[in-house]
């Protein structure tokens, strides 16, 4: 096994809003290895995203980082100072977002916006500069890549924004990117070229990735370890493989269930009830008890993380047994 | 029968939240209270300051305190016809109120309804109505209302008719402008397949959705109506000496400034600002909590 | 079964879609109208969503109507269900026109009904979902004022719903109730066929699940003959009897949907077929797809020919320049395949 990456532990953040403190991301821990794709997938809501912005310290009020801590390389990033910050950001973690026109400056051509990113953390030649963007643009599939650096953003289709995205992402060749629903604004046709070359990059870069979703399926097809959230916590983990033939959560196992591509058409589909708790006072029972339908009175108590081998989950009745 | 439950609607959300800032809660007693002056000011003032007989020549233009001839304290003291100024202000102010709601509600109902009707027709009604507003936009508002003021003479209506002119634009463009993104979305397609019809659509779909920025320009536009109203009576172009409203008061005062016998234009002036800025008050309130920009 | 499900053959279609075109033009600002007068060429940037389409949906029949974002399938269904007016063709309901004549058609039908993607946005924010429900009943007579309470009670527990949900606000659900509510909408119209934009697409997983279960359930309780848009394969696959599928404006190829996904004739529906990740294990690779090279065309400028022809990889010159059709042949058997392609798989 490679070395360790990343290590994220206990990290809690917590929205003060109006109506009370909304428990967002709650005591989150997972390890990343070098050149390691790691699929973090929830509904809306589960606070998969707002993990992705915490690792990266983009955590703006009412929000907060409350607790636990995030350790790149040894290097705890939780309380680093801003300027410290923005050096990691961009050089050693980047971020590629579901929409690139968030990103990418409309008034600016992508040339220029990429010298501005590379100029961020070194001094290079205009030429050295402008041979960088074109070798990195290439590289996502961006054709005649020279001629594109004078092109502005709308100049290009959603498809290819969201390439010229992850070409700057990677341009500074950074240790991680953290990838927000990269691929779902875009066609489904496009959205597999895009999936196949990220996997691809990530080989040959060495380059390690964090990919958040909704979509089991697009996630599975990049990652090679599964996070599931669920109300602000992990509640499963695992090899992707292991974990979609044997789910052991009761939720990861009702969401595989659910989708069309497991009943016969026509006929109605396992669907988990209810919907879920509000992220404001949560109570100390597992906060999926309301819709499980395992649930006892044991599961009037949040359960603790179990582990089995490399599979981990949370939840007092997994399906396998064996869990320690 | 059993009450209903408490039902979280959007008006009682938005008052709580307007509740908690504490400046736009205690300008909006402001405005509740010098409007409930105003309406009351028959039943409360000392004198009626209208009533020309009632006037004592003898008590004109006596400072603030005065004890005068009909037994009651001028506490603002009173100008130069003997009027009590605190009677005069209430009275004023009942003027001035009464003016400028009018104005406002029709600039409001006139310019909502172009606006709305230009946004869900479109075409060639929506370039004509909204040429006219823009080429309306392009003169400043008091310019037009002093031309029409001078044009149409004194008097109430004349004065509500100048203003409505000057500002129902306004209130046509905020329209015209949330009504089309209110036209672009999903439930007016899903009023459009029902179907119902243009009239329903238009008063019970996008008009009450484009209500939050027209509440704002509103309070923006009657305390500009106050204002302006002032204006054009401090110019002479408003109402008859008779009915002084604010802005005469002022400009009756204002040559004896200079003799010392400033409250005759300050105290209606202070007046006069404290209800506009009142208004802006809760009026900035309002708006930031309606724009969703703004908000967290 | 599926066969169980088939529905009732009828000659006459109920719905029927003849070479119906829809073009969008952006208005042109005044300033474009001087330069036009000046004799300076305007770009009209024209948007080609819809082009010559010709669909019948039959009575007690789901028809799916599948495509990419662009494809023109959400405007096709707008047209469907009486809210635009195609630009050219026809879109008759039993034989009668679903929109009137003019500049400005309305719709004169109440018997199509449609449900929105996006419940957030479909939604009016500032009326009562019992009024959302009980307006359209109310204003085309379903319904005397008096009885509407216990109407709109009625749908929305056939949709799932508490009585009590009418005396409250869109902003008070969660996205799945709120589709629920936007169903009950529809419903309570009393409708022969439902239009269905994307109704499963924004919403989250675990209630995705449940809302089509709602369809099923609605479908062979009310007899419900709909149009079911979705870029979804799976939630086609599992709902519909017949699909059509869509590319930049045209039908390339319709027919029984399990038939259409076991051996699809046309190479784009094959290409799209193969490029959804699919959770389904298939020898040892757990996710297979694979990728449609090349980009989608702007509809701005479609391609001549075959829409397709740029990505497609049995391109011959014929491709390139006349149009493959099948919509010569409006009245199609309900079981027959149909293709818009000179090479068909076979």
């Amino acid at each position: 096994m490679s070395r360790i990456l990343l290590e994220v532990e206990g990290l809690s953040t917590h929205f003060m809003t109006r109506n009370g403190v909304l428990k967002a991301v709650n005591d989150v821990s997972f390890t990343l290895h070098e050149g390691e794709i790691i699929g973090l997938v929830g509904e809306s809501g589960s606070g998969k995203s707002v993990t992705g912005f915490s690792i990266l310290g983009l955590v703006d009020p009412p929000g907060k980082i409350v607790a636990g801590s995030v350790r790149l390389q040894g290097r705890e990033l939780i309380g680093m100072s801003e300027p410290d910050l923005r050096a990691v950001r961009g050089r050693e973690i980047s971020m590629v977002f579901q929409d690139p026109s968030t990103t990418l400056n409309p008034v600016l051509s992508i040339g220029t916006q990429m010298r501005l990113a590379l100029e961020a953390h070194e001094t290079l030649s205009r030429q050295a500069a402008d041979a960088r963007c074109i070798d990195v643009l290439n590289k996502v599939g961006i054709p005649d890549a020279a001629r594109r650096l004078g092109y502005f953003p709308h100049q290009f289709s959603g498809g290819m924004r969201q390439r010229v995205a992850i070409a700057i992402a990677l341009l500074n060749h950074p240790k991680l990117i953290i990838c927000d629903e990269p691929t779902t604004a875009l066609d489904v046709s496009i959205q597999a070229q895009i999936l196949l070359q990220m996997k691809t990059l990530a080989q040959d870069f060495g380059t390690a990735m964090i990919w958040i979703s909704h979509d089991l399926s697009t996630v599975s097809s990049v990652a090679s370890q599964l996070l599931v959230m669920y109300a602000g916590r992990i509640i499963e983990s695992g090899p992707v493989r292991d974990l979609l033939r044997v789910p052991d959560h009761p939720y990861t196992r009702g969401l595989l269930n659910s989708l069309p591509d497991h009943a016969s058409p026509g006929q109605p589909l396992v669907q988990i009830p209810g919907q879920m708790p509000s992220l404001i006072g949560l109570g100390a029972e597992c906060a999926f008890v309301s819709r499980c339908n395992q649930s006892d009175a044991l599961c009037q108590t949040s359960p603790a993380l179990r582990s089995k081998g490399a599979r981990r989950v949370r939840c007092h009745h997994p399906v396998a047994g064996d869990w320690q | 029968m059993s009450n209903r439950p408490q039902v979280e609607t959007p008006a009682r959300v938005f008052w709580n939240e307007f509740r908690s800032s504490h400046l736009a809660l205690g300008a909006l007693i402001v405005v509740v209270l010098i409007i409930a002056l105003a309406v009351l000011a028959p039943w409360i003032t000392p004198q009626d300051p209208y009533e020309l007989s009632k006037l004592v020549l003898m008590d004109a233009r006596r400072p603030p305190g005065y004890v005068g001839s009909a037994g009651f304290t001028h506490w603002l003291g009173t100008d130069a016809q003997g009027r009590d100024i605190l009677s005069a202000i209430l009275y004023g102010l009942r003027v001035s109120i009464q003016i400028s709601l009018t104005a406002g509600f029709i600039a409001f109902s006139l310019g909502a309804t172009l606006g709305a009707v230009a946004a869900y027709f479109g075409g060639r009604i929506e370039t004509l109505i909204m040429r006219i507003i823009d080429l309306q936009l392009s003169f400043p508002a008091i310019l037009l209302a002093l031309v029409l003021a001078a044009l149409l003479g004194q008097g109430k209506w004349p004065l509500i008719t100048a203003l409505v002119t000057a500002q129902y634009a306004y209130f046509a463009r905020t329209t015209h402008g949330a009504a089309a993104t209110e036209r672009s979305k999903d439930y007016i397609e899903a009023a459009l397949s029902t179907p119902l019809s243009a009239s329903r659509v238009v008063f019970r779909h996008i008009l009450p959705n484009c209500l939050p920025p027209l509440i704002v320009v509103a309070t923006v536009q009657i305390a500009n109506a106050i204002a302006l109203e002032a204006t054009l009576s401090f110019l002479g172009l408003g109402l008859p000496v008779t009915e002084p409203s604010l802005g005469m008061l002022i400009a009756n005062g204002f040559q004896y400034m200079l003799s010392g016998r400033y409250w005759i234009s300050i105290y209606p002036g202070i007046a006069l600002i404290v209800l506009i800025v009142a208004i802006n008050l809760v009026g900035d309130q309002v708006r930031d909590q309606l724009n969703p920009r703004l908000k967290r | 079964m599926l066969l169980a499900q088939a529905p009732i053959m009828t000659d006459r279609p109920l719905l029927r879609v003849s070479k119906a075109s829809k073009q969008f033009a952006p208005a042109l600002s005044f300033g474009d109208h001087i330069a036009g007068w000046l004799g300076q060429e305007v770009d009209q940037r024209i948007v080609h969503a819809v082009d010559g389409v010709s669909l019948d949906l039959h009575r007690g029949e789901v028809l799916g109507l599948v495509g990419e974002s662009g494809c023109g399938k959400s405007t096709l269904g707008r047209m469907m269900a009486g809210i635009y007016p195609p630009s050219q063709g026809t879109v008759q309901l039993d034989g009668v026109p679903v929109m009137g004549a003019g500049k400005k058609p309305l719709k004169t039908t109440t018997r199509i009904q449609m449900v929105f993607q996006d419940p957030f946005a479909s939604l009016d924010p500032r009326v009562r979902i019992g009024e959302t429900i009980g307006e359209g009943p109310l204003v085309h007579g379903l319904v005397d004022p008096a009885n509407v309470g216990a109407y709109v009670a009625q749908w929305l527990e056939t949709v799932g719903l508490p009585a009590e949900a009418a005396d409250r606000f869109p902003h008070q659900f969660s996205g799945g109730q709120r589709q629920r509510v936007a169903i009950a909408r529809a419903l309570a119209m009393q409708p022969d066929v439902l239009i269905c934009d994307e109704p499963v697409a924004s919403l989250d997983v675990s209630i995705q699940a449940q809302i089509i279960n709602l369809f099923l359930t609605l479908k062979q309780t009310l007899n419900l003959t709909m149009l079911f848009i979705s870029h979804d394969l799976g939630v086609i696959r599992h709902m519909t009897d017949r699909v059509a599928v869509m590319y930049l404006g045209r039908i390339v190829e319709s027919g029984p949907t399990l038939q259409v996904y076991d051996h699809p004739q046309h190479p784009y529906t094959r290409a799209l077929l193969d490029s959804i990740p699919r959770l389904v294990t298939e020898g040892d690779e757990l996710v297979v797809f694979k990728a449609i090279e090349g980009e989608l065309p702007s509809p701005l400028a479609p391609p001549a020919g075959c829409h397709f022809h740029l990505r497609c990889p049995f391109v011959q010159e014929r491709c390139k320049t006349v149009v493959p059709d099948f919509s010569d042949h409006p009245s199609l058997p309900l079981s027959g395949r149909h293709v818009a392609c000179y090479f068909p798989i076979s």
